[in-house]
């Protein structure tokens, strides 16, 4: 598998997130999600996490195009209940188009998860973003599982007290939330000062500029990644206006 | 005092957090001889860990509350030097490896510390090597960090320490989260490293792993009394 430079693959993916946004037509976002899975296939991207990640929002599918139906009289009716559309063509679309827009920028997503966390803050420096702020999201990104595993902890611990939250009100669910929400918040903090202490002990910020071992460098294959992103982005915002 | 024999000295310190009342420590003396291991022992609570803090700046630099006395790293007081010209005379290692480690390979990881000390790649890349083999962990290199065992990973938090090439190390109770084979291992590392000449300070409550030790020093009742 061809190993790109994260910084061209940035570039990919912000080309084909901004499609996913803007575009409206349905057959050009059908184009660009065809588009973002074959990238991601390319770049050796996880789609079956990114396409198991979609799963939940399946089901917002019919809850759009429901909604969309009932208001929005656009399109011809599929499905009516007492004379109220349920179902239009219209509302159809606008639930698909909702479902193409989240798979174009979770699959994208995971071309970037294709460059480790040091990688992508190399690509940032290279790109003039200063260090700090590129070491603390890629910080940010490396302890969020910490913090997921605070909150299992957390629910594992209440459940071993006895408590089963799908039994109880929603009123009481809240509350018990509440209650941990304390005890994960302060978790999280002092892990946050630990990290930071070490960080310190090591030199963070001793001197104004610092160098780096990782050095990235574009080949070939980056410039025609680049180029082919800038291609896909003007022809498809060229071919959106127009069909407009 | 900053007699030339000695590397570290604590003279009659006592000190006690903003947020408390009560004392943790009074009127502490404490020297650390160069080339030495000293270990420090105590039960929970009784304030390992705030020492180690006092030792190494931390304390006042990032944890406020009222010291008096004096403490000296090279005959220089340690609470007016600065963070990073401590670091390169001074590594510590705290208990936690998972807070420490923030990079996603080993070789990334070692290679923090340097960078921040702007060394150019071709020392940077030594620093790294001659870490990993002070440590004995050279094939894990290219390993991700997350992928080792707790153990495995406590090494790379010495390795990285390593590579700013500090004299005095403190460690901070490394052994309590790895199983009796990583214990070992670790051991080893220090037993290495006093072999070239580096001094060490280990703070631990398990009295068993103090056979190393040159000097053992007991913290009770906000005391330090030397036992060893």
């Amino acid at each position: 598998m061809k190993k790109f430079d994260p910084r061209s693959k940035l570039i990919f993916v912000i080309a084909v997130s901004s499609l996913g946004v803007f575009i409206k037509d349905l057959y050009l976002l059908s184009a660009v999600t065809i588009l973002s899975l074959a990238a991601a296939q390319m770049t050796g991207g996880n789609i079956i996490r990114g396409i198991r990640k979609l799963k939940t929002l399946y089901a917002m599918i019919i809850v759009i195009a429901v909604l969309q139906s009932i208001f929005n009289n656009e399109g011809r009716v599929l499905f009516e209940l007492f004379e109220i559309p349920l179902m239009t063509t219209a509302g159809l679309e606008r639930g698909i188009e909702f479902i193409l827009r989240m798979t174009i920028i979770i699959i994208s997503a995971t071309i970037i998860t294709t460059s480790t966390s040091r990688e992508m803050i190399q690509g940032l420096v290279q790109l003039k973003i200063p260090y700090e702020i590129a070491f603390l999201v890629s910080l940010g990104i490396r302890f969020l599982p910490m913090l997921t595993e605070e909150i299992k902890d957390s629910f594992t611990a209440l459940k071993l007290r006895g408590v089963v939250l799908k039994n109880i009100s929603l009123k009481k669910k809240i509350r018990i939330i509440t209650y941990l929400f304390l005890p994960v918040i302060a978790g999280t903090i002092k892990k946050a000062e630990k990290i930071a202490l070490s960080m310190e002990t090591k030199g963070f910020r001793a001197k104004k500029h610092r160098t780096s071992y990782l050095i990235l460098k574009y080949s070939k294959s980056d410039y025609y990644l680049i180029a082919f992103s800038m291609i896909i982005l003007l022809t498809f915002t060229y071919l959106n206006n127009k069909l407009k | 005092m900053s007699d030339k024999k000695y590397i570290l000295t604590a003279e009659k310190v006592s000190f006690r957090y903003s947020s408390e009342k009560e004392f943790i420590f009074q009127d502490i003396d404490l020297n650390i001889s160069r080339g030495s291991i000293v270990a420090i022992t105590g039960k929970s609570g009784q304030g390992k860990t705030t020492l180690c803090y006092l030792l190494s700046g931390i304390i006042p630099r990032v944890y406020k509350g009222e010291i008096t006395g004096s403490i000296s790293l090279y005959g220089e007081n340690v609470s007016k030097m600065k963070a990073e010209s401590i670091s390169s005379k001074l590594g510590i290692v705290f208990q936690d490896p998972e807070t420490q480690l923030f990079m996603p390979e080993v070789e990334d990881e070692l290679a923090f510390a340097p960078e921040n000390f702007c060394f150019d790649r071709d020392e940077i890349d030594k620093r790294i090597s001659g870490s990993l083999r002070a440590v004995g962990i050279e094939n894990f290199r290219h390993h991700e960090t997350a992928t080792l065992s707790g153990g495995q990973k406590q090494l790379v938090t010495i390795a990285s320490v390593l590579t700013m090439n500090p004299d005095l190390l403190i460690f901070d109770e490394i052994t309590a989260q790895v199983d009796k084979r990583s214990k070992q291992a670790v051991m080893d590392v220090i037993s290495s490293l006093k072999n070239e000449n580096k001094t060490v300070i280990m703070v631990d409550h398990d009295i068993t792993s103090l056979e190393l030790a040159d000097e053992v020093y007991h913290i009770q009742n906000h005391k330090l009394s030397r036992t060893k």
